[in-house]
């Protein structure tokens, strides 16, 4: 297993795995949100092919109010 | 009519969604304003089962705003790098859309003073990737005229510090940036309180201005609102119609030609 951050908290996953299994495996659901991992963007198109290691941070935002 | 960006619009009102008492204020205000620019923000997820309730909050909220069918600005609020702002802003295309961010590098907690040096290389990063970059910017001629350079066709100089309604600090500084750079849209961004600060930019020939927390927080959102879009409509026509110029010595507006006897010495 490997132990990453997600949005703060301290989350597990398996070796291996990619953005598509953290969203499977976490239910983010089917609302809009954009992800970045460790400070850097990570378009859609590149979920599948974009693995996770251990220590990794994962920021994933959703539209909120703003001014 | 007129040009924002690659958009033809009506209103020179631009509106923040946050702050409102409820929902259904935020919709019913934005509607009564007239505004056809909404801003929204990026913010984290809340994570897991307990949090249920925030996500849907927020996921509540971009449907209701969906439904009006307005043109979206993001923006980079709370980011203090240019890291930070360059990650939010290709986040936000995603998200939302559109090329379109209102740029926010902030330099000092106390007053939310933009970081000139920042903001300047964080625009120069993203118009390199094909955003329409809004500063949200001080009101500095230099910085105004080096954001330009970097690409900027459109400059957001504040009014006062975000959300302290004290209006245009500094009348001869966005004068002077307004006479200095012609061609360019020019947005007075933050720290309006009052319909008369909006109308006073707009007199100035500012295209337009973009406030929140005047509306939001005011006793009668709605009704401040539609006093904003009044207050717009009234400074722009005074713009165009050509001022009279200011003046020290009076002189009178009645005719003195046929004055009566008694007002001759």
């Amino acid at each position: 297993m490997i132990t990453l951050q997600l949005n703060g908290e301290n989350k597990t996953l398996h070796v291996g795995s990619s953005i598509v299994d953290a969203i499977n495996d976490w239910q983010l659901g089917e609302q809009s949100f954009a992800i970045a991992l460790n400070e850097e963007f990570i378009p859609k198109s590149s979920y599948s092919t974009t693995s996770l290691q251990d220590g990794d941070r994962i920021e994933v935002l959703i539209p909120m109010q703003g001014g | 009519m007129w040009q924002l960006a690659n958009k033809q619009l009506s209103s020179r009102l631009l509106i923040g969604s946050a702050l409102y008492p409820s929902p259904d204020i935020m919709q019913k205000a934005i509607t009564a304003s007239g505004s056809e620019v909404v801003t929204v923000s990026l913010r984290r997820q809340n994570v897991g089962s307990a949090n249920g309730a925030a996500n849907e909050g927020g996921h509540d909220f971009w449907q209701l705003l969906q439904q009006l069918n307005l043109n979206i600005l993001p923006n980079t609020a709370g980011c203090h790098s240019v890291k930070e702002a360059i990650t939010t802003a290709q986040m936000a295309r995603e998200v939302f859309g559109t090329n379109w961010i209102k740029l926010e590098v902030i330099g000092d907690e106390y007053n939310l003073q933009p970081d000139p040096f920042a903001l300047l290389e964080a625009t120069k990063e993203l118009v390199s990737q094909g955003f329409e970059v809004f500063p949200y910017c001080t009101d500095d001629l230099v910085l105004c005229q080096k954001l330009v350079e970097a690409g900027c066709k459109i400059l957001m100089p504040w009014g006062s510090p975000i959300g302290t309604g004290k209006g245009l600090l500094n009348p001869y500084a966005l004068k002077n940036i307004r006479e200095r750079l012609p061609d360019i849209t020019l947005i007075v961004d933050a720290g309006i309180g009052l319909p008369s600060h909006a109308t006073q930019a707009l007199e100035m020939g500012y295209d337009g201005v973009l406030l929140n927390t005047a509306v939001a927080q005011a006793a009668d959102p709605i009704k401040m609102a539609e006093a904003f879009k009044h207050a717009l409509l009234a400074g722009r026509e005074g713009f165009e119609a050509g001022a009279i110029k200011e003046r020290n010595l009076a002189k009178p507006s009645t005719p003195t030609i046929g004055t009566p006897f008694w007002h001759q010495s």
